[in-house]
C-alpha cells in the first residue's frame, strides 16, 4: 500500500468517525423544572385571564358607552341651540 | 393517540390535549430548540413560549399536516423570532454578551456543549457542528432534522414542504458536501 492510499484511508477513517457521532447523539433531558412550567402552562394562561372579573369588564365597558352617549346627546344639543341662536340674530337683522 | 383522536380530544378537553402533547413532545421540542438556538439556557426559555404558542393555537390545527411538523412550524418560527429579538437587542446595545448570534440560525459552534453529546464525543461533535454550518442552508437542515433530531423522511418532507424522493437526493448531497467539508478540515489541520 502506497503513503497516497495510506494517507486517504486515514481521512476516510477520521471522516467516518466525526459523522457516527451523529448516531450516538441523545435527545437532551429537559429539566424537571421546565417540564413542571410547560404543564403549568394552561392554569398560568387562565389565572391570567381571570384576573379581571368579567363583570368589571363589563362595568368599564357600559360606562364609556354612557360616556360616549352623554358626549354625543350635550354636543348635538350645544350645535342646535347654537343654530336657533344664528336664526334669532338673523332674523333680527332682517326685521332692521 | 391518532391524530383524528387527537382533534378529537383538543375539541372536547384543550387541556387534556395538551397534556397528552406535554407528555409526548417536550423533549422532542426541547431538543429542537437546543438545535436552532445553540444555547442551553435559551433552549429552556424558548420550550416554553413554544409551549404558549401551542396551548393558544391549539384550537387551529385542523390536522392538516402532522402534529409533528405542525409543531416543528411553530418552534421554527418561535426561534426565529427568538434570534431575531434578540439580535434587536444587540443592536440597541441593551444586550452585550450575544456576540454569538448572527442573523440566521448558524455559528454558535465553537461554545456549544450539545448536552445530548457524550463526553468523549464532544470535540469530534464540535468539528461535525460545524462542517453542518458549512453546508448550504437547505442541506443543513436537512442534515440535522435527519441525522441529529432524528426525523422521518415523510416528516422531513412535510417540514420543508418537498416531496420524499427530494429530500432523499438532498441528503445525499449534504452528506457527499459534508464528507468533502471534512476531507478540507483533515487536510488543514495536517498541515
Amino acid at each position: 500500500m502506497t503513503t497516497k492510499e495510506t494517507d486517504m484511508n486515514e481521512e476516510q477513517h477520521w471522516i467516518d468517525d466525526i459523522t457516527s457521532v451523529s448516531e450516538r447523539i441523545k435527545t437532551p433531558q429537559i429539566p424537571a423544572h421546565i417540564l413542571e412550567r410547560i404543564q403549568a402552562i394552561p392554569s398560568t394562561i387562565k389565572s391570567k385571564v381571570d384576573l379581571v372579573p368579567k363583570r368589571t369588564i363589563w362595568l368599564v365597558a357600559a360606562s364609556i358607552a354612557a360616556l360616549i352617549a352623554v358626549n354625543v346627546y350635550v354636543s348635538s344639543s350645544t350645535s342646535s341651540a347654537e343654530d336657533s341662536f344664528e336664526e334669532t340674530y338673523f332674523s333680527h337683522l332682517k326685521q332692521l | 393517540m391518532t391524530e383524528q383522536e387527537f382533534i378529537d380530544c383538543a375539541k372536547r378537553d384543550k387541556d387534556a390535549a395538551f397534556s397528552y402533547l406535554t407528555t409526548a413532545y417536550a423533549q422532542k421540542i426541547y431538543g429542537s430548540c437546543i438545535q436552532l438556538l445553540r444555547n442551553s439556557e435559551d433552549a429552556e426559555d424558548l420550550v416554553q413560549e413554544v409551549f404558549v404558542s401551542i396551548y393558544l393555537s391549539l384550537d387551529s390545527f385542523g390536522g392538516k399536516s402532522k402534529l409533528s411538523t405542525w409543531i416543528y412550524a411553530i418552534t421554527h418560527n418561535k426561534a426565529k423570532e427568538f434570534l431575531r429579538k434578540k439580535t434587536q437587542l444587540k443592536r440597541s446595545g441593551t444586550l452585550t454578551i450575544l456576540d454569538e448570534y448572527s442573523e440566521g440560525f448558524s455559528s454558535n459552534t465553537i461554545n456549544f456543549n450539545h448536552p445530548g453529546v457524550q463526553l468523549e464525543d464532544k470535540e469530534r461533535a464540535a468539528v461535525l457542528f460545524e462542517a453542518i454550518d458549512s453546508l448550504a442552508e437547505n442541506q443543513g437542515q436537512a442534515y440535522r432534522l435527519a441525522k441529529i433530531e432524528g426525523y422521518s423522511y415523510v416528516e422531513i418532507a412535510e417540514i420543508m414542504e418537498l416531496s420524499v424522493s427530494s429530500i432523499e437526493s438532498l441528503l445525499f448531497r449534504a452528506n457527499k458536501r459534508l464528507r468533502e467539508i471534512l476531507a478540507d478540515f483533515y487536510q488543514k489541520s495536517k498541515s
